[in-house]
């Protein structure tokens, strides 16, 4: 009986504490916009690369994690903990967070360390979860999780889309080391009861030709800590920038 | 996919009723909790180890304690290629009972005829591993279940499918559903898969028999020099291939080869001191489990012996024990034998391991 009277109690009182409404909040929409040449990404279509090689890319996905707003006094907002952004299928953020000016975005690309620990079968993850066994996206023999994954074809001769290319590419990112934090600086506001929407670009054409110029024909795989990851995680960190 | 951190509400006269009729609904379940699961694994026997003379307990996981109907579950899935990409190979297609679970080749053979990685290792006393694969680059049992499915050139399959694959089985969901009081998902089928590897225990050899159980017959005069020569500072086997489990866990280069094309350790740490070393194995069965090395490039014991009282090539991550013997023949064949002695007949022929 006491149990009972308990748990109506204990009810109410979270009933009433989260019934009274946040004060000066607003809605904050994330989402993240991946270009080519200052156009729209598309997959499977064909482009040119920095060294004049015909590229298609056929898969592109990665983790985002830690992703906050910093305001005016450097005060941290969390967005998300982690997202995994499959251009096939686009996450978007949505999340309520104070009123106020910010300044910054923060994210990293990659998980952290305890993160990139988790085990993708565990008993807490739904499959729906990013991190779960069912995004295809571990690595089990090292038990770390693949960061980038940029996979398709290239050729150094023009192709069209629909053609056989000479060569496919597949760079699978990650290990702890490959972790990258990025921070955008935008000054924005947030209003009371607001909604803003902010977008993350992703230049996609510098992906391989930041501070590294790779070339995508001749070092074409990566499936570890290799030097090409290392220098596509380093570029990669560079290529966003933040619009209202 | 759209993520949402948090929802308002501000309608408070639709709160009010949300919150009456949820408060109604409380008062019949308030005291009721969701025990399927636990229920589940509380009411299955538990499983109690039978372990030999001077084994320690093995450690169990705390969300996979052991129970008889998660080990037969377990080794159900264990022999069924169901889990495999065209249904052709199972755990069971590499591990082999009658050689302490490897299957004498050099390098696996998985789907299509694919030519694996490296050397099968035995999965005697797996339970004991304080991380799996010749790298170490797993951390336990549960989490290796996924890499030989989700390989390529093994079982060339994903977890997503084999779960898909499994949920439409006409005996699969029930026997999850009792084992686990959960659906077909990973979570039920690495860590069944686990709770059956975690029984193969072995420890009943002749050198156990001598060691351990009095039977001071069990081992003849050959063996026991041998014995004496892995046991003592001339021969140093015992520093490695140490403890009840024949090993210490260590990844150590024992100077196979100068140059090695599969760099082990380093595949996991990217430490250039760590090219060329491999987790020193258990010996137990050893003599079953040919042929050896991390490639099974070594086809019996005598070479294995040979290549250790040699001192093996020279590489700069060589293990400063392994230096030249100069054991006599006589002498390696007196180690060989006590090797042969660490084989556990009863382990090979165990009916419960059987599918």
């Amino acid at each position: 009986m006491f149990k009972k009277y308990a748990s109506f109690l204990f009810i109410a009182l979270l009933i009433l504490a989260s019934s009274c409404s946040k004060d000066g909040e607003g809605e904050v929409a994330l989402s993240i916009a991946p270009s080519y040449n200052n156009t729209p990404f598309e997959l499977n279509k064909v482009y040119t690369n920095h060294m004049d090689q015909y590229v298609k890319y056929e898969l592109v996905k990665f983790y985002l994690s830690n992703i906050e707003l910093v305001d005016e006094n450097d005060e941290v907002h969390p967005l998300a903990d982690v997202i995994l952004y499959d251009f096939a299928d686009p996450t978007s953020i949505i999340a309520n967070v104070a009123e106020g000016n910010y300044k910054a975005l923060n994210f990293a690309i990659g998980l952290d360390s305890t993160t990139n620990a988790t085990d993708p079968n565990s008993n807490s993850l739904d499959v729906e979860h990013p991190l779960s066994y069912a995004q295809g996206t571990h690595w089990g023999w090292a038990s770390k999780y693949k960061f980038v994954m940029l996979h398709g074809r290239i050729d150094t001769e023009p192709r069209e889309a629909t053609e056989l290319f000479e060569k496919s590419f597949a760079y699978d990112t990650g290990f702890d080391e490959l972790y990258r934090e990025v921070s955008l600086t935008q000054n924005f506001t947030v209003e009371k009861d607001g909604n803003l929407d902010l977008q993350l670009n992703l230049n996609m054409d510098q992906i391989f030709n930041k501070t590294h110029s790779i070339d995508m024909f001749e070092v074409n795989q990566s499936h570890s800590l290799t030097e090409v990851a290392e220098q596509i995680s380093d570029n990669i960190a560079l290529c966003f920038d933040l619009t209202e | 996919m759209i993520i949402h951190r948090s929802i308002q509400i501000t309608n408070w006269s639709n709160l009010l009723r949300l919150v009456s009729i949820f408060l109604c609904l409380w008062a019949f379940v308030a005291c009721e909790k969701d025990t399927s699961n636990t229920n589940s694994q509380l009411q299955a026997p538990p499983y109690t180890f039978n372990l030999p003379l001077g084994f320690p307990t093995p450690e169990i996981p705390e969300d996979n304690p052991m129970t008889l109907e998660k080990i037969a579950l377990g080794k159900m899935l264990f022999f069924d290629p169901i889990l495999s990409r065209d249904s052709s190979i199972s755990c069971g297609s590499c591990h082999f009972q009658e050689v302490a679970f490897t299957d004498s080749l050099p390098i696996s053979i998985g789907i299509e005829e694919k030519l694996g990685f490296r050397n099968t290792a035995t999965l005697a006393n797996v339970a004991y591993h304080p991380y799996l694969f010749k790298d170490g680059g797993v951390p336990n049992l549960e989490r290796q279940v996924a890499v030989p499915i989700e390989d390529e050139t093994e079982m060339g399959f994903t977890m997503l499918e084999a779960v898909q694959r499994l949920a439409k089985h006409p005996h699969y969901p029930t026997l999850i559903q009792e084992a686990f009081g959960r659906e077909v998902d990973a979570f039920a089928i690495t860590r069944a898969i686990a709770c059956f590897e975690r029984t193969l225990i072995s420890g009943n050899s002749p050198y156990d028999q001598y060691q351990f159980q009095g039977n001071a017959t069990a081992l003849n005069s050959q063996e026991q020099t041998g014995l004496e020569l892995f046991f003592s500072e001339r021969t140093q086997c015992s520093s490695c291939h140490s403890g009840f489990n024949f090993t210490n866990y260590d990844f150590v280069n024992n100077g196979l080869y100068t140059n090695y094309t599969d760099l082990g350790r380093y595949r996991i740490t990217f430490e250039d001191n760590d090219k060329g070393k491999f987790k020193i194995p258990t010996l137990r069965n050893i003599a079953q489990t040919a042929p050896y090395m991390h490639d099974g490039s070594l086809p019996n014991l005598e070479e294995v012996v040979a290549h250790y009282n040699t001192g093996g090539t020279s590489h700069p991550n060589k293990d400063t024990r392994i230096k030249p013997l100069n054991l006599s023949a006589e002498e390696q064949e007196a180690l060989i034998a006590f090797l042969h002695s660490l084989t556990d007949e009863h382990f090979l022929l165990e009916e419960s391991f059987k599918p």
